[in-house]
């Protein structure tokens, strides 16, 4: 297994997209901050840095980690590489394993990013001023959350990518759901209110719950049900996304 | 018998189709077994199913006389169609990708192997821009890399120049001398598979429709005279008693293939004349391995 | 106080994280070792151990284990082509031998019938004795090389001469050239080559290059010994075309004949011979082949006269 992953970490290492995909995240950070500095001082007043880092990842961050998803796995069957791999030894579950896991390292290395070059453009613009423990601990907390949210959300694409193994299709796939399954969730919802059921769709669907995520007080509550969401959508998208690999051709 | 690879009734379907229909393939340790069929007609389905790119519909497949195929598929090296390589990468890096993958701990195993096929001056030059040739270099390299003893190509000389089919020729002679490394190659290039093959196999319409050897191949292919006559008893017995002439066949009513003497032709059907034979016809036959195979793939 | 607490928990957490994980590394590691041993242990196979976790010292352990592997391998390859090796020169040899002595025994049947005359009853006794002689000469090469590989040769090194050998060597052949109406070119250094070694044995390696040179060169001959600062420098060449450049690297090996010259009159043992004395006098021999002449090199230590 982990020669699996020592491969997939060579490729990550080479691989330009992942290059890309972190630059463009350092300039959304600069994007962000630039689009606050035009308006009027008490927009600073009341932004900290922990704003701003909320935006880039809910914005900025996911988007580019699902097309990044979407490509890593996709040109595995593009060019003919996955042949490489599958009949060599190894089952099909390990090799769907090892790409899901590289893949997850990946993402989060991209949320640290934002993490880190949030704080220091932070620093930089807005001063040290807030800055405190409670600050600091929210901070880690957030980017925890967030990385695992993260990986889930990844890891639904990534088995949708498989299945569909077309680069358009898997990044129309990948930009849909980041942009605009949060309106079906809101719309689930209207209808379990419409027959009075009080299970609420956005309370556990990925991106509703990446975007609610509070950035300070984290209660108990709020953190075991993200933990539940990322644990359930984890496993459901590695389970579904084995049992398809195990079960398709190679073509 | 040590059979590399044996299949059994392999079948594969998609939707009502039987791309692969019960093939039962017999590859023996150290044959270079030449796959040949029309475009379509299966090849490629029936490889990827030996490979393991593809689950069979139907039949059993066995890899050295065993049939857990996940542990004996280590020691098979392929190149189905296209290599399975990463544009943007150099050969190096796409090869260490492989090594890393695969667990081989050897270092100096990507420096040789880029050596042994001939690519280790490419260095920075990025793989998308290769040649076809340097392409399929790679790609055998791949198939190569972890010393296989069971190489499985389709089509591998695909889109080369007559230098390139040499070199990968050699190679696999040389591969299959040394290493005693069995090959299954398919192609449609009749020519060049009949430089390399020991065994063929032949496939039409996702059905094998006949399996021999070389040796079998060109006994079927043999230089005769062949004679057409009226009465072949006769003709038969004037063979053997006036003219000692012991080697010859009679494939059907009245068609007599002589194999030897073919210098005294003329010596011969003066006698089947003189003994009361009717000679209707009579000329030096040879056929040629292509025309064979057309014959038998339905051209 | 409770941060202290809570980063030490999180710190053993890790520790024992890490340790499982290598834990886990090993047992994989050797499990996937002892899988692929089997493959190795049963099989006649090129495979070769792989790593499926690489943690500790395990892949260099591999690594080294492979090694042993490949070396085992190209044993095992050597050994099945010596075999085959040998078991062809077998049956060439013994047909080699049979062949002489059929035809001896045609001749002594053809004495035996009645009306023969006393000339022809003396050719045919002639022949019957060459092909005696020619059996009696091969199976001296194959027993003198035998014994050469067992080690038994007896070897008294000395002061030679080199020059007086060769002459005397040649000289023993000169019926030999002048049958086949190619009188050789003959090069002697005039100055004094001295060679530490057995007189058998160089004796042995001149008669033996002349031997092949006459049996398979198609003329052109030219037998050399020169003397030159450190070596002296005895060379045999000849027109030839027999031989291919392909087999001028097998050449020196025992038993190897080329293919054009399977006309059995050669054990194929000459030139092995040649060599194995040629080292053991701290020498070198080489063959080339250029614009179809073949040429044997040997080179000696020079000794100076005391």
């Amino acid at each position: 297994m982990i020669n699996l992953l020592s491969g997939e970490w060579y490729k990550l290492r080479k691989s330009k997209s992942f290059l890309i995909c972190c630059v463009v995240i350092i300039c959304s950070v600069f994007l962000v901050y630039g689009t606050l500095n035009i308006g009027s001082e008490s927009v600073w007043a009341s932004m900290g840095i922990m704003d701003v880092y909320q935006q880039v990842v809910i914005c900025f961050v996911n988007m580019t980690s699902v097309i990044f998803s979407a490509l890593f796995v996709i040109t595995e069957f593009v060019n003919g590489a996955i042949k490489n791999l599958v009949g060599k030894g190894y089952s099909k579950e390990k090799i769907f394993l090892s790409k899901f896991i590289m893949n997850s390292v990946a993402v989060v290395m991209m949320v640290v990013l934002s993490a880190i070059v949030s704080w220091v453009l932070g620093c930089f613009f807005i001063g040290t001023e807030g800055i405190n423990g409670a600050l600091i601990r929210d901070y880690v907390i957030f980017t925890l959350l967030q990385s695992g949210l993260m990986i889930a959300l990844n890891g639904i694409v990534i088995t949708l990518s498989e299945v569909c193994r077309n680069l358009g299709a898997g990044i129309s796939i990948g930009i849909i759901i980041v942009g605009f399954s949060t309106l079906l969730s809101s719309a689930l919802d209207l209808v379990f209110n419409r027959f009075s059921i009080s299970f609420k769709a956005t309370d556990y669907w990925v991106v509703d719950v990446m975007q609610n995520c509070p950035i300070s007080g984290f209660g108990a509550n709020v953190v075991i049900q993200v933990i539940f969401v990322i644990v359930l959508w984890s496993v459901l998208a590695i389970g579904a996304g084995m049992w398809h690999f195990r079960k398709a051709d190679i073509k | 018998m040590d059979y590399i690879l044996k299949t059994e009734n392999l079948t594969k379907i998609y939707g009502k189709t039987k791309v692969v229909n019960a093939v039962n393939m017999h590859v023996k340790k150290g044959d270079i077994y030449g796959f040949i069929g029309k475009n379509g007609a299966g090849k490629t389905t029936f490889m990827r199913m030996v490979t393991g790119l593809a689950a069979p519909s139907e039949g059993e497949l066995e890899l050295f006389g065993k049939k857990d195929l996940e542990k004996q598929r280590k020691r098979i090296g392929s190149l189905i169609e296209n290599p399975g390589i990463y544009p943007s990468m150099t050969a190096r890096e796409n090869l260490e990708v492989v090594r890393r993958s695969l667990g081989i701990t050897d270092k100096n195993a990507v420096d040789d192997m880029l050596k042994f096929v001939g690519l280790s001056d490419t260095d920075k030059k990025k793989v998308k821009n290769f040649s076809m040739g340097m392409k399929q270099r790679l790609g055998i390299a791949i198939a190569l890399f972890r010393n296989p003893d069971f190489l499985v190509l389709d089509e591998p000389i695909n889109g080369l120049d007559p230098a390139g089919i040499k070199e990968i020729r050699d190679l696999l002679l040389k591969l299959n001398k040394e290493k005693n490394i069995t090959i299954l190659i398919s192609s449609h290039i009749l020519g060049e598979l009949s430089k390399l093959a020991t065994r063929y196999g032949i496939i039409r319409d996702g059905s094998l429709i006949e399996e021999f050897s070389a040796e079998e191949l060109n006994e079927k292919c043999r230089r005769c005279q062949k004679v057409f006559v009226d009465n072949a008893d006769l003709a038969v017995t004037i063979l053997e008693d006036k003219l000692q002439i012991t080697e010859y066949d009679v494939p059907e009513q009245g068609v007599i293939r002589i194999f030897s003497h073919l210098e005294q032709s003329g010596k011969i059907n003066q006698e089947l004349v003189l003994g009361g034979v009717e000679v209707k016809e009579s000329y030096i036959a040879g056929q040629d391995l292509e025309a064979y195979f057309m014959d038998l793939l339905g051209e | 106080m409770q941060t202290i607490l809570v980063g030490i928990v999180i710190l053993l957490i890790v520790v024992v994280g890490i340790l499982t994980f290598r834990l886990w590394s090993y047992r994989k590691q050797t499990e996937h070792i002892v899988e692929e041993l089997s493959i190795l242990a049963e099989e006649d196979t090129n495979y070769r151990l792989s790593s499926c976790c690489a943690v500790g010292k395990t892949e260099e352990m591999i690594q080294k284990t492979n090694q042993i592997i490949a070396r085992h391998r190209e044993l095992e390859r050597k050994l099945k082509k010596e075999n085959t090796t040998y078991r062809e020169s077998i049956t060439s040899i013994s047909h080699d031998i049979r062949t002489p002595l059929t035809s001896a025994k045609g001749y002594i049947q053809m004495l035996q019938t009645k009306d023969v005359s006393q000339e022809q009853k003396a050719e045919y006794a002639a022949i019957v004795e060459k092909r005696l002689d020619d059996v009696t000469g091969m199976l001296n090469l194959l027993f003198e090389y035998a014994r050469i590989e067992a080690g038994e040769m007896v070897w008294e090194p000395e002061l030679l001469n080199a020059g007086n050998l060769f002459v005397e060597a040649i000289s023993m052949f000169y019926d030999d050239f002048v049958k086949k109406g190619c009188e050789p070119e003959v090069e002697i250094s005039q100055s004094p080559c001295h060679i530490w070694g057995d007189k058998h044995a160089f004796v042995r390696i001149v008669e033996n290059l002349i031997k092949n040179a006459l049996v398979h060169g198609k003329g052109e001959y030219r037998l050399s010994l020169i003397r030159e600062k450190e070596e002296v420098v005895l060379c045999v060449s000849n027109r030839t075309d027999s031989i291919e450049e392909k087999d001028i690297e097998r050449i020196f090996d025992r038993f190897y004949t080329t293919d054009q010259s399977r006309s059995r009159k050669t054990t194929g043992l000459g030139l092995a011979i040649v060599k194995k004395f040629t080292e053991k006098m701290d020498g070198t021999v080489e063959a080339s082949l250029a614009d179809g002449k073949f040429a044997v090199t040997v080179r000696l230590p020079r000794m100076r006269q005391p």
